[in-house]
């Protein structure tokens, strides 16, 4: 994190909450790991699809502007290493901060009943039976949704893309046909990938009828009060809740020491440092 | 060896199907002047008389040309200047040309001028570019070719159109089709040998078959390109397609016609129908010969086949290093996916065509729906 996120969120926490107009989604960790994947993605789709529409005289073109096949071919294993250590990269970012700094697992990421719940009420309020939206906590079914058709894709299209890449090491150990299986699922998981991102990723996040034309919240790590009451409700009670026993629980403490000792300002700013870290194992 | 006026005829082990109406008429001139003497009158020597219909320009001239002359060179070389009457008058000029149409300068026996002549080489060189007068848009391909590309760099021995296609007794160049490859094998002997052993040239040869390729199918006859460019190299699917995957063509012969379709849909025909002509360097990825063999192409099921599945890792080899028998096992012979051939990939094929407008149309009808809302709340 950088300084000057960790000083923004800070004071954000430390001022009383309902005056802040911003609130903390997403730690520089996350932003990072979401820029590497959009970058090395949309890397990945402008040398691939050429290579998968081999035929079509718009691949012809690009592949000349790229000055050829093999310059193509370099840029999309540079993302495609980029892409695979982006997603160690993620999964060790969860591993270590769960087991070496004792955050919470990411649970609220995990699908659950509720998730399916939403997802009926969605359909109740599209056909006009309810006239409210489900309430979402930090992440709704969608944005689940979204992450887990990644999370599921990236071994498809990242092994078969290492049996293309190594296919005289590849069948050292599997059958033959892996080959050709994998030619195919690569690129084939491929398009899917790309029409998931343009088509659905992109309404869900940005053109929904809340956040249109554009939801800036994973590059700037922050989105607006009026935004998270509508878009996630149930995590910013949760989160008004906390920060309401942490002040009063401050007051307390103030009180107490201030009788105490005249040296109580070190320890309030220890306080809300924990209270930062602790948002941060969350937003994981 | 090249063709000369009056030279032996091809020898070799297809003497008889090669003989042909050029060689027929050059043997008669052989016999002829090995036998006759100077008895340029006698009308039993092939040289025949004057047809009624001869044109008095051919006449003239015959009156002395048809008898055995020849010139000494300052080379050394015999020059003949004696024409096969009967042959000319069977080659396709016969009737259409002549004397003095190729021979310019000369009018009539008074108007004779002395040609100061140095070799027998250096005078074809010198009159051979006469055959554009009519021919020109073939002579203009000429200039194209790897043959011409040797001329101009000083190699008198490169061929000019007369060394392909003789010069008085001149026949159609595809009567009989096994001619064209024969042609060609006056200089490029090793490899018409090797040709005449594939299984194109054994068609064409020992059955006279009349699709199969013969060397300008492939290599193109006025423009001869250099096959060894990577432009070649790039065209050669398209080029054996041209055949390959006609499916009416193949059909005759039982054989697939989607050999060049799945051939661009695999990693190697994909990859080059993305390198650009004038790309300069040499595609690394496989083209048709890279597998199956150049002029030496096999039945696939030949035993010494390179793409029999016993020699196929050896033919894997040439490209991928420690190609075993089970990463050749990974092409699929040109053949599509079905429910028996390559059921797996047929499988994932029917997996992704179901399940990506499975997933696609429910979360864009989902968006729909939203949108809707959305819309009519206002």
């Amino acid at each position: 994190m950088t300084a000057i996120s960790m000083a923004e969120r800070m004071e954000e926490m430390a001022s009383s909450a309902p005056a802040a107009e911003y609130i903390p989604r997403f730690g520089i960790q996350q932003r990072i790991q979401h820029f590497l994947m959009m970058t090395s993605f949309l890397l990945l789709v402008f040398t691939g699809l050429p290579q998968k529409f081999n035929d079509a005289s718009l691949s012809q073109w690009w592949m000349g502007v790229l000055g050829g096949v093999d310059n193509a071919r370099m840029v999309h294993r540079f993302a495609a290493w980029t892409m695979i250590i982006d997603c160690l990269y993620h999964i060790s970012y969860i591993a270590f901060s769960t087991v070496a700094l004792r955050r919470k697992f990411p649970i609220w990421a995990i699908p659950s009943l509720k998730d399916a719940q939403d997802l009926f009420h969605d359909f109740e309020y599209f056909f006009g039976r309810r006239t409210d939206r489900p309430r979402f906590g930090r992440f709704s079914y969608l944005e689940k949704f979204d992450y887990w058709a990644i999370f599921w894709g990236i071994p498809v299209i990242a092994g078969s893309g290492l049996i293309l890449m190594f296919p005289v090491a590849a069948t050292k150990f599997l059958p033959g046909v892996a080959v050709p299986v994998a030619f195919l699922a690569h690129s084939d998981e491929a398009v899917l990938a790309v029409l998931w991102v343009f088509i659905v990723h992109f309404f869900f996040v940005h053109l929904g009828p809340h956040v249109f034309p554009f939801n800036p919240s994973m590059f700037t790590g922050k989105m607006s009060r009026e935004q998270y009451k509508v878009l996630h409700p149930l995590e910013l009670e949760e989160m008004e809740a906390r920060e309401g026993r942490r002040l009063a629980k401050q007051e307390r403490d103030e009180v107490a020491t201030a009788s105490a000792s005249q040296e109580s300002a070190p320890v309030a700013a220890d306080a809300s440092h924990v209270a930062g870290e602790q948002t941060e194992g969350q937003s994981a | 060896m090249r063709k000369e006026e009056g030279g032996g005829l091809p020898r070799g082990r297809h003497l008889r199907e090669a003989s042909g109406i050029i060689a027929v008429a050059m043997a008669v001139v052989a016999l002829f002047a090995a036998l006759a003497p100077a008895y340029a009158s006698a009308p039993e020597d092939g040289q025949g008389q004057a047809a009624a219909d001869e044109p008095p320009g051919v006449q003239e001239c015959l009156a002395c040309h048809s008898n055995p002359m020849a010139q000494t060179l300052p080379s050394g070389e015999q020059f003949s200047l004696q024409i096969n009457r009967d042959a000319f008058g069977e080659s396709v000029h016969g009737e259409q040309l002549v004397c003095s149409d190729c021979h310019t300068g000369i009018t009539s026996a008074s108007d004779h001028p002395q040609r100061a002549i140095t070799s027998a080489r250096k005078y074809t060189l010198s009159q051979y570019e006469l055959c554009k007068r009519c021919h020109f848009s073939n002579y203009a391909r000429t200039l194209d070719s790897v043959h011409y590309n040797v001329l101009v760099r000083g190699d008198t021995a490169a061929p000019v159109c007369v060394d392909c296609h003789g010069s008085h007794y001149i026949q159609r160049p595809d009567q009989p089709r096994a001619a064209i490859s024969r042609t060609c094998s006056q200089c490029h002997n090793a490899i018409f040998e090797t040709y005449a052993g594939s299984v194109h040239g054994r068609a064409l040869i020992d059955g006279n078959n009349q699709d199969v390729p013969v060397c300008t199918t492939c290599h193109g006859s006025h423009n001869v390109r250099d096959p060894l460019t990577s432009d070649f190299r790039l065209e050669m699917p398209q080029l054996c397609g041209d055949c390959h995957a006609n499916r009416q063509l193949m059909g005759k012969y039982g054989i697939s016609s989607n050999v060049l379709k799945t051939y661009l849909q695999d990693f190697h025909g994909a990859s080059i129908s993305l390198r650009q002509e004038n790309e300069g360097q040499i595609a690394p990825e496989a083209v048709c010969s890279d597998c199956h063999g150049v002029h030496d192409i096999t039945r696939p099921t030949d035993a010494n086949s390179p793409v029999l599945k016993a020699n196929l890792s050896v033919t894997c080899q040439k490209c991928h290093e420690g190609a075993t028998p089970q990463f050749s096992n990974a092409w699929l012979g040109h053949y599509e996916p079905t429910l028996h051939k390559a059921t797996l990939v047929y499988f994932v094929k029917w997996f992704y065509r179901i399940f990506i407008p499975f997933v696609l149309v429910g979360m864009t009808l989902h968006i729909i729906l939203d949108v809707f809302r959305v819309i009519t709340n206002r």
